[in-house]
């Protein structure tokens, strides 16, 4: 059975482009535009792994992680940050609310699957 | 130094507010700004909708081009070579047990010839019982003459004489018995044996012939199932290579996200200096700001000029590697057809001659079964006879021991019965040595003809299990006819698709390019902003020159707050020259390199 993965990202064409690398590559994927949004599809659909923006509208992706993290069905499931941030301090931020990873963007398809591969349990 | 994402308030502004020598101010420079700030956002809108056309685009041409991998796979026949393997497999393993097969008639000739030369050792004896043939006889008649001369004599010798009779006569009927046994199982044997080396020779023949045959199938079957490999691999890489333009395309897309981010921080920057322009506060304060913006859009204009370019080119070199893979796929598909016709005559022409090969052997096989079965009868034959006559032997014993009683009992007048008698007990002596002999032989050869029953039961297990083969080996050699026939259809089916959906992928992908043409507009609005810029930096009087001195000489390192992606910080490095620090570049510890990071 295919992995699932929950993609978090208010732009559409990126979040088309992660669709299209992990639907390439043989996984399920489910969609949503913001953390808000992410956190309403959490409830509705059980991942393996999320891949979330962290500058997003309505909610960001650290308040979503935070969130996330409270959630028992997603306390341990990776989640891996992918944003065009790249200081040191938004990432401690990122890994004290419990990011697995972080990524920067744009994204190379063979490097996130190879990453996704390594932190998928 | 921190980098906050949000960008400056209008007071955080007003505390950067430079003494910037700029023009009078102009009515509504403020609103220029708001205007400013909402085309870019309708910017954003387009350049989204552009690259999305352009991601549609690129999701139609990856699922074109998996489907033409499918049909590829299909067009040369490199996706039915499962059940052609299975069949391979097959006919080795009947192979090798064929070659398994030789040998046995050697062996069964070499246990004839053992039997051949435990009848030489019983001929000397037999012969011997043939020569006592006419001596019981002579005791017969001259028995018959010394009852009639004694016949007034008061002992009774009348049962004496028939038993010598009847004796005699069966001694002679067996002994001719075992004799005609003898000459049968010996000229059995002798033909067995001529039969055996007839057969080992035609069973190494034909092995032979069944290996070359089936090698002949196998080689050429083999050599297809690694062509075919090969060519799968091929298939492979061409999809691969396109995975790779793929690979580029998807990330010369993500430059929408990027670019989007920097248009909306211009326009939060732009809709702030509007803000402090409002509260009439002197555009003195906003210029640097401005001059950074415009150097972002500028930027951003060339991020997305060269995106378009990278998805243009990468859209374009789809359709020269489409058309390699068709080639490829076409020239893959004609050698497979001329692979596949060759290997189906030769599967055919071979076909009958394996199955020949087997039908010669079963033949030859039941004939040498046959054979054993006959020597084994014989021998049979042959034993019962010499019991037969080692109790004839037995009952002239004990007729010379009442021969013996009744001379006694004659006295003088029995002499010559008495001779008689001596001549019965040593002839039974004699027989009885003779006999033991054959039986000794005899029963050495029985040893051996269980033996070779033993062997006929196995090579008659082994003729089932061959003719099991031969049916085995005509299904197996049917079903890689049948595999291979109806994998024509599917080929010829598959290199029309693989046509169809390549052309389908070009005109797509030459869509692709025209959508990538119209998106260089993009450009043009872009400049049109950019104009405004340049307008709004005249009606104030900025220029670089005193924005970039401002800069340097004021609040450089303050502005560099402004940015939360790096992209910009190194913009804002070019333009003012070190004002923004650069993020600390950490020391990649991670596999991947420095654009990720594992926790």
């Amino acid at each position: 059975m295919a992995k699932k993965i929950l993609i978090v990202d208010d732009s559409v064409v990126l979040r088309k482009m992660v669709c299209f690398t992990l639907k390439e590559a043989g996984f399920d994927v489910v969609e949503a535009e913001n953390g808000q949004e992410a956190l309403d599809r959490l409830g509705s659909h059980t991942v393996d792994l999320v891949v979330t923006d962290l500058n997003m509208p309505v909610m960001d992706g650290i308040t979503f992680m935070t969130n996330a993290r409270k959630l028992s069905a997603t306390r341990f499931t990776p989640i891996l940050m992918l944003t065009t941030e790249s200081q040191p301090e938004m990432k401690q931020k990122g890994k004290a609310a419990g990011a697995t990873g972080w990524l920067v963007k744009p994204f190379d398809p063979p490097k996130l699957l190879a990453v996704i591969a390594k932190v998928l349990p | 130094m921190s980098f906050p994402q949000a960008l400056p308030t209008a007071s955080e502004q007003l505390a950067l507010s430079p003494a910037f020598p700029v023009a009078e101010a102009v009515a509504g420079p403020s609103s220029m700004l708001v205007e400013l700030s909402r085309n870019l956002g309708t910017l954003n809108a387009t350049v989204a909708k552009h690259f999305l056309a352009l991601a549609a685009v690129l999701q139609a041409n990856s699922e074109l081009a998996r489907n033409i991998t499918a049909s590829s796979y299909k067009a040369t026949g490199s996706n039915a070579n499962t059940q052609t393997s299975q069949s391979i497999e097959m006919l080795q393993q009947i192979l090798t047990e064929a070659a398994g097969t030789t040998g046995m008639a050697d062996v069964s000739s070499e246990r004839m010839s053992t039997i051949l030369g435990h009848m030489t050792e019983s001929a000397a004896p037999l012969d011997r019982l043939s020569k006592a043939r006419p001596l019981l006889q002579t005791i017969s008649i001259l028995s018959r003459i010394e009852v009639k001369r004694l016949s007034s004599n008061t002992v009774d010798l009348t049962g004496l004489s028939s038993g010598i009779e009847v004796l005699s006569t069966e001694n002679q009927q067996h002994l001719d018995s075992v004799h005609d046994d003898s000459a049968t199982l010996r000229s059995i044997l002798a033909h067995g044996i001529a039969q055996l080396a007839s057969f080992g020779q035609q069973e190494r023949t034909a092995t032979s012939d069944l290996v070359a045959q089936t090698q002949a199938i196998l080689g050429p079957a083999i050599a297809r199932s690694e062509a075919l490999r090969a060519t799968a691999l091929s298939i492979d890489e061409q999809y691969l290579a396109f995975l790779r333009s793929t690979d580029k395309i998807v990330m010369s897309l993500q430059s929408e996200d990027l670019a989007r981010q920097r248009v909306e921080h211009i326009q939060v920057a732009l809709n702030g200096a509007a803000q402090t322009l409002a509260t009439g506060v002197s555009i003195d304060s906003s210029a640097a700001i401005l001059i950074l913006q415009r150097a972002q859009l500028v930027s951003t204009r060339d991020l997305l000029r060269d995106a378009i370019q990278s998805i243009q080119m990468g859209l374009l070199s789809t359709e020269p590697q489409v058309q390699q893979l068709v080639e490829r796929t076409a020239a893959l598909a004609q050698q497979s057809t001329e692979d596949r016709n060759g290997f189906l005559a030769l599967v055919d022409s071979s076909r009958h001659a394996v199955l020949d090969i087997f039908g010669r052997r079963s033949s030859s096989a039941r004939s040498v079964l046959a054979t054993v079965s006959s020597v084994t009868a014989s021998v049979e034959k042959m034993t019962r006879g010499a019991y037969a006559l080692e109790r004839i032997q037995t009952a002239v014993r004990l007729l010379s021991i009442n021969a013996i009683i009744k001379t006694e009992q004659l006295g003088t007048s029995g002499a010559a019965m008495g001779v008689l008698a001596t001549e019965m007990q040593e002839l039974a002596r004699q027989s009885d040595i003779d006999t033991a002999i054959i039986l000794e032989q005899l029963s050495a050869i029985s040893g051996i003809v269980v033996t070779i029953a033993n062997e006929a039961s196995v090579s008659q297990g082994s003729l089932t299990l061959s003719e099991d083969s031969a049916k085995l080996v005509e299904t197996q050699l049917s079903s890689l006819s049948e595999d291979i026939r109806a994998s024509s259809h599917e080929m010829s089916e598959g290199l029309n698709e693989v046509r169809q959906l390549a052309a389908n992928l070009c005109a797509d992908a030459q869509k692709g390019c025209e959508l990538a043409t119209s998106a260089q507009a993009l450009i043009a609005i872009f400049e049109q902003q950019l104009l405004c810029f340049d307008r709004l930096f005249d009606e104030f009087g900025i220029t670089h020159e005193l924005a970039a001195a401002y800069v340097r000489d004021h609040h450089g390192d303050d502005l560099s707050r402004l940015y939360s992606m790096e992209s910009e910080r190194a913009l804002h490095r070019e333009i003012f020259g070190g004002a923004a620090e650069a993020t600390p570049s950490e020391t990649s510890t991670s596999e991947f390199g420095d654009d990720v990071e594992l926790f």
